[in-house]
């Protein structure tokens, strides 16, 4: 399946003309696009499984093109943001990029520039959302695990022998075993050192390992 | 004892006791010679009624030649006696009269001794016996010598003189005395003169009775004289008490009263002045004493002027110290006048004051102008310097002490000097603190001729030396070039506040036509997308220009409206000097220019054009031009790093203003689009300061062009209307 078929530029601008020539832009260039007014419109029709990038002016009624990219990071939005402005200090440059932007373009920028900006954004967000996506398979993969063979992961993570793990949790050492047995076929994971590497990015994604 | 020897004895012994009485009296007081004369008078009264007795009871002849001899002493005494009591008493009657009386009796006197006889009885005159008060007496039987006229004549001047005397006092206003005593002596000589007359010629045959007479005279002038005497003592207890009063007075205020009569050496002082004098309790104050306890060097000053009052009278004042008895140096002001309407020679008199006080607060004060941080002159009404501190001095250039005692006006330039003095003159009658030369720079003039600018305050004071001008005085040199350099300043920053507010607004307004143009853009950019497309969305590119029309013309309505901004900003033309107008343009790019090492010239034929214009538009007009100019060469070898800034008359009625850089010019194609909003050759620029330019010159209408600078670089001109 196409993802990337599935990817909208989202289009901020207050001004009515720009707003329209920037749509034609785009599709004629072969993307998706939806145009919004303000930032409040994008955020409230804003969808969790929203892809696609932002192209966004600075001077916006309302929440200003830096606050929407600061809410679209709250709200957990993967979609990354490209900047075009009538003007722009160094300030608000640097302050968009630092929060995350993908570029920062004044609104007469060359054709070349603006479109390449889009494409990066658009390249980024699948990975990002790819990304994420892993993630959150790692993670519902991980729930299936029940209290103890979390914490038998824990302990096999440290590199324990399931002796001391036994020893460790009280249990018999053909216990640890058949917990270890269950644990690999519920992750589909095969090797130690991918289990660790697993549950570190899972931990890192903030899951709960259990244990200490 | 017979009535005659009783009646006759208690008259001698009545005039001599008032004799004697007076005699004492007179010995007590010096002064009063009529109580002597008065005596006089009496003791030969006295003599007189003894020799009168004797001779009524003369034996015989003999006997009363003898008596006759000496009676004429007493007589004498009698006669010398009246007139002088009149002429120290009443003091009326002609000297010269009273002489010639004397002269003769006393001619008379000297012949009557110097004979053997009496002169009034000649030898062989019979007596003759009457009957008196049951007595029997003798009176001399009637002869006469010619002695007799030298002596009669006396007594009939004596008359003359006494009813002259009682004319004089009558008319002096002295009735009483003129009538009481004058009168009655008058009286009595005559009438004495007329009985021995006629006793003498036998006409009547009385003894010689005038005895009791001059009793009654002498008792009545000295009656007289206790009242002047009595009024003399009433004088002097009036005058004790006036003393007493005075002297408690005196003792209530700080002042101490002392009063020295220089011929008595009696010095009377009030406690007080015992104290100013630095006399000690119980020690008699003497002025000896209190020169000579003064400190040496006031002695000499003390002493002359002591001796000025007393020699030369009049008032005289001196200051000296002397040590009280607590041993505190105490300093007394005192007022010394000699009084020479008395009698008695002169007399000193003293007013003394504690001004140790003041002494001391004037000390403090000298202190405190001394130490103060200004320069302080202490000025007298006469505008002479009484005192100028050290700051002062130095101020002005002046050593130590060189101020004091000249006239304030050294200070001042010698162009305001008059204007000065009336200025203080004005002050002296109206003394009051305020600042001087209130609204007019005031300059002060140094020893040595220069001039600074300063600031002064004056203030009115009351000191020990009278009234006083105390005048500070700041350099206020610094603080002129401070705030010549704030105005500066200033100036410079509301230029610059101008012309980034012109920033700001380009800035604005960029902002405002981007909008349009990248919609433009964008559309053009997607129009061309879709005419490579097939097939050819010709509804999607009618809908494209369409907008990008609408969108031209909303740029074009932005821009108009930035110059109906600027045209409507009410062009207030006035007529302005170009001197003016670019100096104060080129003083504020300076700091620039220096900074890129450009170095500014200026030139203006003729140099008084002027121009119509507002002053703030043309000066933001050439500060853009040379702000572009220095920019432009910066860049540039040194020789090259010139800007030239020209203002001349164009011979049409206009003025033109240019501005000629030697940088690297202008492409010939771009000298009208430089004018053209967003047209930049700097990397960072907007492109909007000679847009707006050219605004304000059309609003003004003038021109403005660019023309390449022969041998490399741009001349921008601008033309205006030159002023009448």
């Amino acid at each position: 399946m196409n993802e990337a078929a599935l990817d909208v530029v989202h289009i901020v601008d207050d001004d009515e003309s720009f707003l329209r020539s920037m749509a034609r832009l785009f599709s004629a260039s072969g993307y998706r696009v939806r145009t919004f007014a303000c930032a409040e419109d994008l955020l409230a029709e804003l969808t969790p499984d929203a892809q696609g990038c932002v192209v966004a002016d600075l001077c916006l009624p309302g929440k200003s093109g830096l606050e929407l990219q600061e809410a679209l990071a709250q709200a957990g939005c993967v979609m990354p943001v490209v900047f075009v402005t009538g003007h722009g200090g160094i300030p608000d440059s640097v302050r968009a990029m630092r929060n995350g932007a993908e570029d920062f373009l004044t609104k007469q920028a060359p054709l070349p520039d603006l479109l390449a900006a889009v494409q990066r954004a658009l390249e980024r967000g699948a990975r990002e959302r790819a990304e994420h996506h892993r993630v959150r398979d790692l993670c519902a993969r991980l729930r299936l695990l029940t209290n103890r063979e979390r914490e038998v992961l824990a302990l096999v993570v440290q590199g324990r022998m399931n002796k001391e793990i036994a020893d460790a949790l009280a249990i018999h050492e053909r216990t640890v075993k058949l917990h270890r047995t269950s644990i690999t076929n519920k992750l589909q994971v095969h090797s130690v050192a991918e289990l660790t590497r697993l549950v570190i990015e899972a931990q890192a994604h903030g899951a709960a390992i259990g244990g200490h | 004892m017979s009535m005659v020897t009783v009646l006759w004895s208690m008259t001698a012994a009545a005039s001599l006791t008032l004799a004697a009485v007076y005699l004492l009296i007179w010995l007590g007081a010096r002064r009063q010679v009529a109580c002597l004369a008065f005596s006089v008078l009496g003791v030969g009264i006295a003599g007189f009624a003894g020799l009168e007795l004797a001779l009524m009871y003369a034996a015989d002849s003999a006997e009363y030649a003898r008596l006759s001899r000496w009676i004429q002493l007493p007589t004498w005494l009698m006669i010398a006696g009246l007139v002088f009591f009149t002429r120290t008493h009443l003091k009326a009657g002609r000297m010269w009269l009273g002489w010639t009386i004397i002269g003769l009796r006393t001619a008379a006197l000297v012949v009557n001794f110097a004979g053997t006889g009496s002169i009034t009885f000649p030898a062989g005159t019979g007596l003759r016996e009457v009957m008196l008060l049951g007595e029997r007496v003798v009176i001399p039987a009637a002869a006469w010598t010619p002695w007799l006229v030298l002596l009669h004549s006396a007594v009939l001047l004596l008359v003359v003189f006494l009813i002259d005397a009682s004319v004089t006092v009558w008319r002096r206003g002295e009735r009483w005395a003129a009538v009481v005593v004058g009168g009655s002596a008058s009286l009595f000589a005559l009438q004495g003169l007329a009985q021995v007359l006629l006793v003498l010629w036998g006409v009547l045959a009385f003894p010689l009775g005038i005895s009791f007479g001059s009793l009654l005279v002498l008792m009545v002038m000295g009656v007289e004289l206790s009242q002047k005497i009595r009024g003399g003592m009433e004088a002097t207890v009036r005058l004790q008490r006036a003393e007493q009063r005075t002297t408690m007075a005196a003792n209530l205020t700080e002042v101490g009263f002392w009063s020295w009569d220089v011929k008595h050496e009696r010095i009377w002082a009030s406690d007080r002045a015992r104290a100013h004098l630095g006399g000690r309790d119980g020690q008699p104050v003497s002025m000896r004493r209190f020169v000579e306890g003064l400190r040496p060097d006031q002695r000499d000053l003390v002493q002359r002027t002591i001796d000025r009052a007393r020699f030369d009278g009049g008032e005289h004042q001196v200051e000296y110290a002397i040590v009280d008895e607590g041993g505190q140096t105490r300093w007394i002001a005192a007022r010394v006048t000699g009084d020479r309407s008395g009698e008695d020679g002169v007399v000193v008199r003293g007013v003394t004051m504690d001004i140790t006080g003041r002494k001391t607060a004037d000390a403090r004060f000298m202190l405190t102008i001394e130490a103060s941080p200004t320069a302080v002159l202490l000025v007298n009404h006469g505008g002479v310097i009484e005192l100028a501190n050290t700051k002062a001095e130095a101020l002005f250039g002046y050593g130590h002490g060189e101020l004091t005692g000249q006239s304030v006006d050294v200070l001042v330039p010698t162009a305001q000097r008059a204007m000065h003095r009336t200025h203080r003159e004005r002050f002296a009658a109206s003394p009051a603190a305020r600042p001087m030369g209130a609204g007019r720079e005031l300059e002060g003039r140094r020893k040595d001729g220069t001039e600074f600018p300063l600031e002064a305050g004056l203030t009115p004071i009351e000191t020990g030396r009278g009234p006083l001008v105390l005048c500070s005085v700041v350099d206020i040199t610094l603080r002129r070039k401070a705030e010549s350099e704030i105005a500066q300043l200033r100036e410079g920053l509301s230029h610059a506040g101008r012309v980034s507010m012109m920033g700001q607004l380009a800035s604005a307004l960029a902002h405002e036509l981007s909008q349009p143009l990248g919609a433009i853009q964008r559309n053009a950019e997607a129009a061309e997308l879709v005419l490579g497309k097939s097939p050819t969305d010709l509804e999607e590119l009618r809908a494209i220009v369409t907008d990008i029309q609408r969108d031209d013309r909303r740029a074009g309505a932005v821009i108009d409206r930035i110059r109906g901004m600027l045209r409507h900003r009410q062009v207030d033309l006035r007529p302005l000097r170009a001197t003016e107008v670019l100096s104060d343009a080129v003083a504020v790019v300076r700091t620039y220019a220096d900074g890129a090492g450009v170095k500014l010239a200026t030139e203006i034929v003729p140099e008084t054009l002027g121009l119509m214009g507002d002053r703030i538009a043309v000066q933001q007009v050439v500060l853009n031009l040379l702000f572009n100019a220095i920019h432009a060469v910066r860049a540039q070898p040194a020789e090259r790093r010139l800007v030239l800034v020209r203002a001349e008359a164009d011979g049409d009625g206009g003025a033109r203003l240019s501005v000629v850089d030697r940088g690297c010019g202008v492409p010939p194609d771009r000298l009208t689009a430089v004018f053209q909003p967003f047209v930049t050759t700097k990397a960072d620029g907007l492109g909007m300061g000679l847009a707006i330019s050219r605004t304000i010159v059309e609003a003004h209408g003038g021109k403005i062009w660019a023309e390449p600078t022969p041998g490399g670089g741009a001349t921008f001109h601008c033309t205006l209307r030159a002023a009448p």
